[in-house]
């Protein structure tokens, strides 16, 4: 039998607010038409992560989450200056991974130089540790899933708008960049809080493969769908490597795959 | 609102992509009330021109305003004068927004933060659907609508604030003949009842453009403007369409080639 103590509660909270929060802002990334964006940003994120340990390391005060937040958005204003410049996509692309690439290695490096723990730190990073959240955490999740949400209410339409003809937004009277700023920010802001719980690698899956799923099945596609789907992965994943014992990310990611594999076969069947 | 000008005023303009320029010298004055067709072949900076007036893109040389105000100086009094129609293939409709989404943006996109769809913003939609005659499609998502509703949901997203001016990039591109004289009759209606001026950028006259507009020809340059009678001659049309050909008296347009410089 199941039984919930203090640190599996805590896992169970993290996670239903990691799903939230990562529901919502692949919401945000797939009506805002950025999920190419999520993709070049989660190249950088295990750069950041590593880079964050590092720092927390070496510093002891600078939170992890901090460093993730700024590396990311870093990224992602640097690909879409260089995108205005002109430069062609497909390039800014490649950079991008490989500047991330050089840093994640030389984050590894120092940490496993550094630090006694630097290895098992390193593999916190990549597949999360839901069992070690603390109370700090979780209030910190919890503000990041409020603020994710506030700005999906706030600005849903002007994003919606944008995403539809940024050219007509603008001569309507949107400020654009400001928008894809705050895009930049709310992602970069989400994937600081749900790492530590979630890791890198399955940051990917969680963003994008409800988006798909969302994108393949639905006709009409909201918010609510999204925050469904975000409880459907993260809930029974986190409940299924408590009963398996295996690791969190890892069965989240299988029923991550597994929802979308059965939305795939469910656009089969519907003939769409 | 009192306006510092009468009109559109491009005087000597040159804008460029790159190091290619698509306009060059161009000089234009329409005077309020005015219905304009730029007409041009492909490739001819018809866009160009329009992304100049819209304030999208910085003249390198030359002056430009729009009722007295510099497009891309100060955009945010022209946003609400000015109703911009993208060319249809440069939108993304997508399955998250509805017709009513589209036109709520048009009418609160001028105004500050946080941008909410009120009673009145309700009214403000379906009056415009209702004067385009689309109210049924409201909850409509864009990626369920033909070519022609699309068309007709932004000429609604944009007349919503009421603008003076209508400016419209292409807007007969990929309709069929129907879709085309229902969209003209539609301008005209606008022109005419709501007193709005619209610059309309095109590659063809329609058999339906039975009213007298103005005409821009254009090809990198303006090479004639006026009432169309007495633009769109034979000569003016073969400065405009190098490959037109005269067979039995009639002026026949084979190609749809901008000269290159």
């Amino acid at each position: 039998m199941l039984v919930l103590d203090t640190i599996a509660l805590g896992g169970l909270i993290a996670v239903i607010l990691g799903g939230l929060t990562f529901s919502s802002i692949g919401y945000v990334l797939t009506i805002s038409q950025t999920l190419i964006l999520a993709h070049e940003l989660l190249h950088s994120l295990l750069a950041a992560s590593l880079l964050g340990a590092l720092i927390e390391s070496i510093t002891g005060f600078i939170p992890m989450q901090l460093t993730i937040f700024l590396y990311s958005m870093a990224m992602s204003v640097l690909v879409a200056e260089l995108v205005k410049l002109k430069i062609p996509r497909d390039v800014v692309v490649a950079i991008v991974p490989s500047v991330s690439a050089i840093i994640a290695v030389g984050s590894l490096w120092g940490l496993v130089r550094i630090s006694p723990l630097g290895v098992s730190k390193a593999l916190s990073v990549l597949w999360g540790s839901v069992l070690l959240i603390t109370p700090t955490d979780l209030v910190y999740l919890a503000a990041v899933a409020v603020t994710v949400m506030s700005i999906i209410y706030l600005f849903d339409l002007e994003l919606k708008y944008i995403s539809f003809d940024p050219d007509l937004a603008y001569v309507s009277g949107l400020n654009v960049r400001a928008y894809y700023y705050l895009v930049y920010a709310s992602t970069s802001l989400s994937l600081s809080a749900t790492i530590k719980v979630f890791g890198t690698v399955i940051a990917t899956a969680l963003i994008v493969l409800p988006s798909v799923f969302s994108l393949r099945v639905a006709r009409r596609v909201n918010l609510k769908i999204f925050l469904a789907l975000g409880l459907l992965i993260s809930v029974p994943g986190y409940l299924m490597s408590i009963l398996l014992n295996i690791q969190t990310s890892f069965s989240i990611g299988i029923i991550s795959l597994t929802v979308t594999l059965i939305g795939g076969a469910l656009r089969w069947s519907l003939g769409r | 609102m009192e306006l510092p000008g009468s009109g559109i005023e491009v005087l000597d303009v040159y804008a460029k992509y790159d190091s290619y320029y698509a306009i060059e010298a161009v000089t234009v004055y329409l005077n309020s009330p005015f219905y304009t067709l730029l007409l041009g072949p492909n490739g001819a900076g018809k866009t160009t021109l329009i992304k100049v007036l819209v304030g999208l893109l910085k003249p390198v040389r030359g002056r430009v305003r729009v009722y007295g105000f510099d497009p891309y100086k100060e955009r945010t009094v022209l946003s609400r004068l000015v109703g911009y129609l993208p060319q249809p293939g440069s939108t993304r409709p997508t399955p998250f927004m509805r017709v009513r989404d589209l036109v709520a943006m048009g009418y609160l996109a001028t105004k500050k933060p946080p941008r909410y769809v009120d009673k009145e913003v309700e009214r403000a939609i379906f009056a415009s659907l209702r004067v385009i005659g689309i109210e049924s499609l409201a909850d409509k998502y864009l990626t369920e609508l033909s070519g022609g509703e699309l068309q007709r949901a932004l000429i609604a997203s944009v007349i919503v604030r009421k603008p003076k001016l209508l400016v419209l990039d292409e807007p007969l591109a990929s309709l069929d003949i129907n879709a085309k004289c229902e969209l003209i009759d539609l301008l005209l209606k606008l022109h005419k009842s709501l007193g709005m001026d619209i610059v309309m950028s095109t590659h063809e006259l329609t058999t339906c453009t039975y009213f007298e507009p103005t005409v821009v020809l254009i090809n990198r340059t303006v090479l004639s403007y006026g009432p169309a009678r007495k633009v769109l001659t034979p000569e003016n049309l073969k400065m405009a369409y190098p490959s037109v050909v005269e067979v039995g008296g009639l002026t026949i347009l084979t190609e749809d080639h901008a000269v290159k410089g």
